[in-house]
């Protein structure tokens, strides 16, 4: 099967915080299934990008979701003139071929989806098909990335520890505040005190977690917001609608949010 | 009272405003002061919170804006200002003035960081009413009015716009180093002096910061000894809007209420981490019966009703089946497609099938914290057991129609040998139309050995069959006891009862209604075990959620 259409073919920008290249270089040197921690919107996705084209690896992407059962991942068998035929899922496209799979937001799936990587993700590196009948061995080039949120706080949206111990992690916050406007006018295409002042209010959000804000707002948010200033959409309006507006429903926090804002620009 | 309750909603936001600045302990609370001659009340500070008046008539403002610079404005004292300082033998007006000089410091400094602030501010002071003419308080007014907006002109021709422009030039010679207090120091000196030259006088009974939001100052200075009177004492307004419950009251104004029955003894270890072991029949847990409808009914607030999520688990003893995509073929339907093609009939496409929802079902099991403790009123202005009445209640209300299992029990206790279970509404027993009529035996009563409480609940939910197991703690959150004198024992204690609930395969979780008890239920529920909601406005959205990751939803 060719692969080509996952592999990357410009380099992501990646502003690296910490390490973290070296390390992930070492864990798929070896081979190592990896988990990333960390809030949404703080460049795990990206980082998994950059190092797929960094290593000249096709990368296959999954987005997690409530609904996503072991057969979305594996393959199911379908129908076509001649009876039943066999379709492989993209966890088993990567695992034949040889891709770097990245399953994002972990947790969200339903917890059968989780038992299916784990004799991926231990010495044996297979993947079995039951309902085939097939064991796929993995390809030399295959890794399994997943990425997860801890910030929730809820027993059905964790990693159980048989899942978890399977894996080394890195885990990831938001950059430092320099970096982050770094990498907000870099994106945004902004100028770099715009970008500061975008930072500093996400800053002040990510000091309501916990105090009625589940998240602050994130660096992708920051971009987003970004973007629309460049347009020339005023910076209060484009902040609003895409930084404050979409994380909370509560409107105490709208308020405070908007009052927020009003005093930065 | 009815101006204070515009103001009621805005509170909260205001709080988040301080937070998200960077004041951790912030709060804004309105100031409910008797009407009064003389200025319109100012806002004060007191510690880190802002109590805040209503907006002032004279001005035509926007109440909301003026309430958010005044809470700016405290952030800016809170970060840059001094506290407290000795003020000696300094006289009022220049105490007065140095205020006025310091106000405006916060103010440029916000500014400086924070351009919108700058907007807000001189669009206030535009908003201003024509200034007095003479005065020791139009001229601070006017001062500060070219300070903060240097496109103002001090336009009067008296003797005050000479001080004006010279206080202007002073203060501006300074402006390079405004986070430094001391610099302007100096500048104060030389306008209070020139004051004294110009015969200037202060009237203490009717001097206020002449914008309207400044707060009184009081914070900066300590009158020797007057200084506790200095600050306002914080008094909280009642709740708005929402009938009082009944307050609860302390137990020697009641005449002792008899005992309630008891209906069973059961003796619990207790874990003592100093010996690293626990004691074995260490604790007495008196399960006691509530008389049916005994107790007055406590009112209970009108809450919009508890929505709580659809599950989210699988189950694959429910297939469902003709679907159009699914996890895998419906035989029965593959099988007839074929048919149908073999006789030339349009097949029915719909021939997958996939895993249903469950609808587990789950006991639960709320365990109310009924110690003295939780008499006592929060910021909210109702005390922890209101609030546990209500939670219970809503949940009460939500389950009715479910069929999910609930018992409803209250702890205190009196010693070991004392720890009393009070069974409000059993497992399997129908809920009361009515949830207040069982809610109403809870009183506040003795003091809070939880592990003693949560073991009990652990062996009341191992008799459940349901497919999950689900202990709720409503509390306050610290443990204490008459014969306990160390208080990280029964926090230990407690830690230690979860661990073994939750190897007996019971869910614990704790929403504790006191957020300065937030390290101890950290320790003993663990950091994904419990919530703190210390606002009632939020106590339905925190019971949903947790229920919702209890219950695997």
């Amino acid at each position: 099967m060719d692969l080509t259409p996952y592999r990357l073919t410009a380099e992501p920008y990646y502003h690296p915080t910490g390490h973290e290249i070296a390390l992930y270089e070492h864990a798929y040197a070896h081979r190592l299934p990896l988990v990333l921690k960390g809030p949404t919107g703080c460049g795990k996705t990206r980082f998994v990008e950059y190092m797929a084209w960094r290593l000249g690896k096709p990368l296959i992407t999954l987005a997690c979701n409530e609904d996503m059962t072991a057969a979305d991942l594996v393959g199911r068998y379908l129908l076509d003139a001649e009876g039943t035929r066999w379709h492989d899922g993209p966890l088993t496209t990567a695992v034949r071929h040889g891709a770097i799979c990245y399953l994002d937001e972990v947790v969200e799936a339903r917890q059968d989806t989780t038992v299916v990587i784990h004799p991926l993700t231990d010495s044996r590196r297979i993947l079995p098909l039951d309902k085939k009948g097939e064991i796929v061995a993995a390809h030399p080039d295959f890794q399994l990335v997943v990425s997860y949120n801890p910030g929730y706080q809820s027993h059905s949206k964790s990693l159980k520890q048989s899942t978890r111990q399977r894996f080394a992690a890195l885990e990831f916050d938001y950059p430092a505040a320099e970096a982050e406007a770094d990498i907000v006018a870099h994106e945004a295409g902004i100028d770099r005190a715009l970008a500061m002042r975008l930072v500093d209010i996400a800053h002040q959000s990510r000091r309501l977690r916990e105090r009625g804000l589940d998240e602050g707002i994130s660096t992708r948010m920051l971009i987003y917001a970004g973007v629309l200033i460049r347009d020339g959409l005023p910076p209060v309006d484009s902040c609003r609608m895409a930084m404050t507006a979409p994380i909370t429903d509560d409107p105490d926090m709208q308020r405070a949010l908007g009052a927020i804002l009003e005093s930065a620009f | 009272m009815a101006a204070i309750d515009s103001l009621a909603p805005r509170l909260a936001a205001l709080s988040h405003v301080m937070h998200a600045f960077g004041i951790d302990d912030g709060d804004v609370q309105a100031l409910e002061r008797p009407p009064q001659d003389g200025p319109a009340p100012r806002p004060v500070l007191h510690g880190a919170t802002l109590l805040l008046p209503e907006a002032p008539p004279a001005w035509a403002l926007p109440a909301d804006e003026l309430h958010l610079a005044a809470t700016l404005h405290a952030i800016g004292h809170l970060r840059h200002s001094w506290r407290r300082q000795a003020a000696g033998k300094r006289k009022p007006m220049s105490l007065a003035l140095a205020g006025a000089i310091e106000d405006v410091r916060v103010d440029r400094l916000l500014m400086r960081r924070h351009p919108g602030v700058g907007r807000l501010f001189r669009r206030l002071l535009r908003g201003q009413p024509e200034l007095p003419q003479m005065g020791f308080e139009a001229m601070v007014a006017r001062l500060q009015r070219v300070l903060l907006d240097p496109q103002a002109d001090d336009h009067d021709k008296d003797g005050g716009d000479a001080w004006v422009r010279k206080g202007r030039a002073l203060f501006e010679a300074q402006a390079g180093r405004l986070d430094d207090a001391e610099a302007f120091r100096e500048v104060v000196s030389v306008l209070a002096n020139d004051l004294g030259q110009l015969r200037v006088r202060m009237n203490l009974q009717t001097y206020a910061p002449p914008l309207p939001w400044h707060d009184d100052n009081s914070h900066l200075w300590a009158h020797g000894a007057d200084a506790e009177q200095a600050e306002t004492p914080l008094r909280r307004p009642p709740p708005q809007g929402e009938p009082q419950p009944a307050p609860p009251q302390a137990p020697e104004e009641a005449p002792e209420p008899a005992p309630l029955p008891e209906l069973a003894r059961h003796d619990y270890p207790e874990w003592h981490y100093r010996l690293e072991r626990a004691r074995d029949n260490w604790c007495t847990v008196i399960e006691r019966a509530v008389p049916p409808a005994s107790a007055s009914a406590p009112t209970l607030p009108a809450r919009a009703p508890l929505r709580l999520a659809r599950s989210r688990r699988l189950d694959r003893s429910q297939r469902i089946r003709r679907q159009w995509e699914g996890d895998e073929l419906d035989l029965d339907a593959a099988t007839e497609v074929f048919i149908d093609r073999r006789l030339g009939l349009a097949p029915d496409p719909r021939l997958f099938r996939r895993n249903g929802r469950a609808v587990p079902r789950t006991s639960l099991l709320l365990l109310l914290d009924l110690s003295a403790s939780t008499a006592d009123l929060q910021p909210c202005g109702r005390s922890v057991l209101d609030l546990e009445r209500e939670a219970a209640a809503l949940l009460m209300d939500a389950l009715r129609e479910r069929e999910d299992r609930l018992e409803v029990a209250g702890f205190d206790s009196d010693g070991r040998q004392a720890v009393n279970y009070l069974r409000l509404l059993d497992f399997g027993q129908p809920v009361p139309a009515d949830p207040a009529t069982v809610l109403g035996a809870a009183r506040p009563g003795l003091s809070t050995r939880l592990g003693a409480a949560l073991r009990h609940a652990t062996a009341r939910l191992a008799k459940e069959t349901s497919a999950q197991r689900t202990l709720l703690v409503l509390s306050d959150g610290t443990p204490s006891d008459i014969d306990v004198f160390d208080a990280r024992h029964l926090v230990e204690d407690a830690a230690r009862a979860v661990v073994e609930a939750r190897r007996k395969g019971v869910r614990c979780f704790c929403l504790s209604l006191d957020r300065a008890s937030e390290a101890d239920v950290r320790r003993i529920f663990g950091h994904a075990g419990y919530r703190i909601v210390d606002d009632p406005a939020r106590l339905a959205a925190a019971l949903a959620r947790s229920y919702a990751e209890l219950a695997g939803a």
